[in-house]
């Protein structure tokens, strides 16, 4: 099992965690904040931790206004370049910038992780952030791929 | 022309019967019959003799008191069926939990398998999705919408306040404590 630090009050034991994504058991990750069903990866990627995004039908969810209702990848790459993330970056090597780790499974994306400060940090859904030490490390049954780096110039 | 005659007429016109040919009259009741049958406006002055009736307080109260105890009594109904559903529920609920806690979509939640079994429950499970969603937050909006037939959910809230004015019209409804 991995080396689990974080609060101590942990609304999800860390086998679960484990149990969906078997990678990080093989190295070191952390939580970082308790369960939170106000925002989920994508919104955590930009730093908005008040809101679910996703595209409408469901209740409490958030999408910016002129962009497509789809989970396609080329929308999402279209929102993180308005938000700065517009250089393509190399997957299997540390980026230099803040970046963003696009994950998919075919043409839909399932997952985003954020580099940042020299480390990876992922919103697990509904569950918690967390520390990772690289984006492959979520790969698996449930995010598929990661399929793209996206990094801030400069 | 007097409005009567004009419905008659009008109704005669469009489909070729009478106020009599539905046993309506001349009465102020059957006018308004009569406006509905023909999906017409019924807005003329009605006068102060042409008002139905106002019930009396006591009245009024005796009747309130009535609808109280048939709530009252519905929920006692509602939280014995939902009693008898709570294992069930429990394990569908957990069996959600665990498949798709770190699913970053909503809608593929919904999805799943034990989410449709628990809709299928129906009103009964209310007070349990309620206490849910109290003890845990989790996306159970959906199935909430389905089983109430309602949303007390203003447009564009976030989950927690969707969780919020779900909890709120739960206790008003006295489904949860």
């Amino acid at each position: 099992m991995g080396k689990v630090q974080g609060p101590d009050r942990l609304g999800m034991p860390s086998e679960d965690i484990e149990r969906d994504f078997p990678a990080l058991a093989r190295e070191a990750y952390t939580i970082k904040s308790p369960e939170d069903i106000n925002y989920n990866c994508l919104a955590f990627a930009l730093g908005d931790h008040r809101n679910w995004w996703e595209p409408p039908g469901n209740t409490g969810s958030y999408w910016p206004d002129g962009f497509p209702d789809d989970i396609s990848v080329p929308t999402v790459v279209a929102i993180f370049k308005l938000h700065g993330f517009t250089v393509e970056s190399d997957r299997t090597t540390q980026p230099a910038t803040d970046s963003i780790a696009i994950y998919a499974d075919g043409d839909e994306w399932t997952h985003f992780s954020r580099f940042t400060g020299g480390a990876w940090l992922s919103k697990l859904g509904e569950g918690h952030d967390i520390e990772h030490s690289s984006p492959q490390a979520l790969e698996g049954r449930l995010y598929g791929k990661v399929i793209r780096v996206l990094s801030r110039a400069k | 022309m007097p409005l009567r005659s004009k419905l008659r007429r009008t109704h005669s016109r469009r489909h070729g019967r009478s106020a009599a040919h539905y046993g309506l009259g001349p009465s102020t009741r059957d006018r308004s019959q009569l406006c509905v049958v023909l999906n017409v406006s019924s807005t003329f002055t009605i006068t102060a003799a042409q008002k139905a009736p106002v019930p009396d307080p006591g009245t009024i109260a005796r009747y309130a008191g009535i609808s109280r105890a048939a709530e009252a009594n519905s929920i006692h109904n509602l939280k014995s069926q939902s009693a008898r559903l709570r294992q069930e529920f429990e394990a569908l609920a957990e069996q959600w939990q665990r498949d798709t806690r770190h699913l970053s979509q909503i809608a593929k939640k919904d999805l799943h398998p034990a989410y449709f079994r628990i809709i299928g429950m129906g009103e009964p499970v209310l007070p349990l999705l309620l206490e849910a969603l109290r003890n845990r937050p989790a996306h159970w909006f959906a199935a909430l919408k389905a089983t109430a037939n309602f949303d007390p959910v203003a447009p564009g809230s976030n989950p927690s306040a969707a969780r919020e004015a779900w909890l709120k019209w739960g206790r008003s409804k006295g489904l949860i404590d």
